[in-house]
């Protein structure tokens, strides 16, 4: 009986066929994917519609506004924008 | 390293290509083995194996190339079963108070080795499988179920005997 029993126990079980079960993995995954990115881009637009939202019930908004035609032609400033910026265009812009 | 490995390895650098390799690779045994789990529920294993690939899938970048994958898939695969038996109730999960006991109509009806599997409790059920049907080691088995080696050494144990009791009377009844 125990020899019996060990030999069904070790019967490799029955594997199903693929079919379509792989594609429709695959298929998930594509839709997860295309889920996680359109979070990102809720998630970074409303980021951007609180930031406003909180620079103009602050009064920030209009301090910026302001001040903001200074701070442009200050050369430090704009040095700073363009280094900030400038390294991330490039790597866009470069083919993969 | 194996071929799943290096598709892992692959599939961690961003290779959607290589996980789908290992899908059609694993699909076959990972979903053998939820539908025992599920006592032959086939619709609820394939939505078990499917939420398995996925998580994987989102975890791929956290498996360490020193582990097998495929033992990596089932412990995702495992550790799946169990949420979804907790959560639904499917089976008792714990000891029971009575041993497992064979009703007259049990006794009358066909007793396969399936049949008895699926009175198991699921560690013994799992742990018998995964030693034998899948050819894990003790210790590897023991990794994927995330329990002590000696606890699966007893459920192996026990679910033997178990099984061949249940075997023996449905046997005798005849």
């Amino acid at each position: 009986m125990n020899d019996d029993l060990d030999v069904m126990l070790l019967r490799p079980l029955e594997e199903p066929d693929d079919a379509a079960f792989s594609t429709r993995v695959l298929a998930r995954i594509g839709r997860r994917g295309a889920f996680d990115e359109s979070l990102d881009i809720a998630a970074l637009v409303l980021a951007a519609c609180g930031t406003l939202a909180l620079l103009s019930l602050t009064g920030a908004g209009h301090a910026v506004a302001q001040s903001a035609s200074q701070l442009a032609y200050s050369v430090p400033f704009a040095l700073g924008v363009t280094l900030l910026f400038l390294p991330r265009i490039l790597l866009d812009a470069m083919p993969e | 390293m194996s071929d799943s490995d290096r598709l892992a390895r692959a599939a961690a650098n961003g290779d959607v290509a290589a996980f789908a390799e290992l899908v059609r690779m694993h699909q076959g045994k990972l979903r053998g083995f939820l539908r025992r789990m599920t006592r032959g529920d086939p619709a609820l294993a394939d939505d078990l194996a499917q939420d398995t690939f996925l998580e994987a899938y989102r975890k791929i970048g956290q498996f360490r190339a020193e582990g097998a994958f495929p033992a990596w898939l089932f412990q995702i695969g495992y550790s799946r079963y169990l949420m979804h038996a907790r959560k639904h109730k499917l089976e008792p999960l714990e000891e029971p108070f009575e041993p497992v006991r064979i009703s007259e109509s049990a006794l009358h009806a066909k007793f396969d080795l399936e049949t008895a599997l699926a009175k198991l409790l699921p560690a013994r059920r799992a742990a018998l499988t995964l030693c034998f049907a899948q050819g894990y080691s003790h210790e590897e088995a023991a990794a994927i179920m995330g329990i002590p080696l000696g606890t699966l050494k007893s459920h192996v144990l026990r679910g033997r005997d178990e099984v061949r009791t249940m075997l023996s009377a449905w046997k005798d009844a005849l």
